[in-house]
């Protein structure tokens, strides 16, 4: 899951724009930042994960530290992207007509890729209680678990501070458990 | 990180009243150990969370992406995929990712100079796009705004008229004309039709399309003919009694056409009546076609 002793020198090639090095990179971060942005709700996870390791590409010559703060730089951008994406839909006019129809498709579409993954009548209750998080929270959730960042990496991402997160993340668990008990 | 916060407070004060301390809830956001009590229950949930993990990439994928991103590093000016609202939409989505093994498999099969040339004419929303984009701002590819105008003419068959006039700016933006704005406004007037866009809006910017592919952009007068093409097409697309119905009363059969009762053989011209810019220019560009079908507006 993570490069470990080989990260300086895989990051000092990544540098010098050595392909063997960003698939290194890819290889490790693709997936988890992939099902950060679609955990999400980001409607093109794949595309703003695409976009998000150009711009690590891009602004790697300005990035210091070690392989935790590349970790949390990475989801950082990710983070905006997706902030972005989101903003930029909003501005978006709201389809019309015909075009519902392919809106409607689509978020059906989203909602079968993650059925394919959760599946079962349980995981539908995930879907359910998470919905029942705040947009924080479920960052916090995202990022912890799927993006398998610590609570520093976290708050590094959101802008808060670590312990500011552990109390969003002790929140939310305790939101899940009060809609499991509802349930 | 083992403490036990039984009773603690986060950095902004607010009471935790924790029944869990932060080791358990670590083990369990981590899928550590076991949990218990409360936290064995949740465990369930955070399981179903954490298979959201998309696995890793296959191989072809990687090798593909760690390509593009080694060249981007080799050339860090280039501004990256650039993506267009028409490829943003949900169905060019789940295409995508119904596609993805494709492209990899094209990958594999052609390297990046391979998949380069399959690229170069797909069109925003196909599923080479993205990755044509990104092969062309890394410097491997066509690009150009030559491409631009032919992806912008194959999305007017599929009827993203404002995706369109989108990509026909960026065309012209990269050839610094800044008749760009005057087509990103009635892209942005089309936008707000959503689906409404008549067949004469889309038969007129496909007439601009391939006007604007066989002109000389280099011309004193391209970009003000660019610009009375979009005003028209901006005019069309915003009043409804004009572009709704093909059959309106001074509307009939004139798609792609000039809405220009008095000017009859004009087809393939903007209709920009008293246009200043026009001044000057022989009476016959105002007044016959200069082009049989689709031609040049007004371009001597």
């Amino acid at each position: 899951m993570t490069l470990g002793d080989a990260f300086a020198a895989v990051l000092a090639a990544a540098r010098a724009g050595e392909e063997w090095a960003w698939a290194e990179i890819y290889r490790d971060l693709a997936g988890p930042v992939t099902g950060y942005l679609a955990s999400r709700g980001a409607g093109e996870p794949e595309d703003l994960a695409s976009e998000t390791f150009l711009q690590v590409a891009r602004g790697l010559g300005s990035f210091e530290g070690d392989e935790g703060d590349f970790r949390s730089w990475v989801f950082v951008i990710a983070h905006r992207r997706m902030q972005d994406a989101r903003r930029a839909a909003k501005r978006r006019p709201q389809p019309a007509g015909g075009e519902a129809d392919e809106v409607l498709a689509g978020l059906r579409s989203s909602l079968d890729v993650e059925g394919e993954v959760l599946g079962g009548v349980a995981d539908e209750r995930l879907l359910t209680a998470l919905d029942g998080l705040s947009d924080l929270q479920r960052d916090v959730l995202a990022l912890r678990v799927v993006g398998d960042l610590s609570v520093a990496d976290t708050a590094a991402v959101l802008g808060k501070t670590p312990g500011a997160v552990k109390v969003l993340q002790h929140r939310a668990l305790r939101a899940l458990k009060e809609i499991l008990d509802g349930t | 990180m083992a403490r036990n916060p039984r009773a603690s407070r986060g950095d902004n004060g607010d009471d935790m009243n924790t029944e869990w301390s932060d080791h358990e809830i670590e083990m369990l956001l981590r899928g550590r150990g076991s949990a218990s009590g409360d936290l064995a229950r949740l465990r369930p949930v955070i399981e179903a969370l954490r298979a959201r993990t998309q696995g890793q990439p296959d191989t072809a994928s990687v090798a593909a992406m760690a390509s593009v991103l080694a060249e981007a590093v080799r050339h860090p000016s280039s501004d990256g995929i650039r993506k267009r609202s028409g490829a943003s939409r949900p169905a060019a989505a789940w295409r995508r990712r119904a596609g993805y093994a494709a492209v990899a498999a094209i990958l594999a099969s052609f390297g990046i100079a391979g998949t380069a040339a399959a690229a170069d004419g797909a069109a925003p929303g196909d599923l080479l796009y993205g990755i044509d984009r990104a092969l062309e701002k890394v410097g491997i590819g066509n690009g150009g705004s030559h491409e631009r105008l032919q992806e912008a003419e194959v999305l007017v068959e599929r009827g993203e008229v404002d995706d369109a006039l989108h990509l026909a700016a960026d065309a012209l933006r990269e050839q610094g004309d800044t008749a760009s704005t005057a087509l990103e406004d009635a892209a942005a007037i089309l936008e707000s039709n959503g689906s409404e866009n008549s067949a004469e809006v889309h038969a007129r910017v496909a007439e601009m399309l391939r006007w604007m592919s066989t002109a000389d952009p280099k011309s004193a007068d391209f970009g003000q003919q660019v610009s009375a093409y979009a005003h028209q097409i901006g005019d069309k697309a915003s009043d409804p009694d004009v572009s709704a119905d093909p059959n309106a009363p001074g509307n009939s059969g004139n798609a792609g056409k000039p809405d220009n009762p008095g000017n009859s053989g004009s087809a393939g011209k903007p209709d920009n009546p008293g246009n200043s810019d026009n001044a000057g220019k022989p009476e016959k560009d105002k007044t016959t076609p200069s082009h049989p079908s689709g031609g040049p507006p007004a371009d001597g």
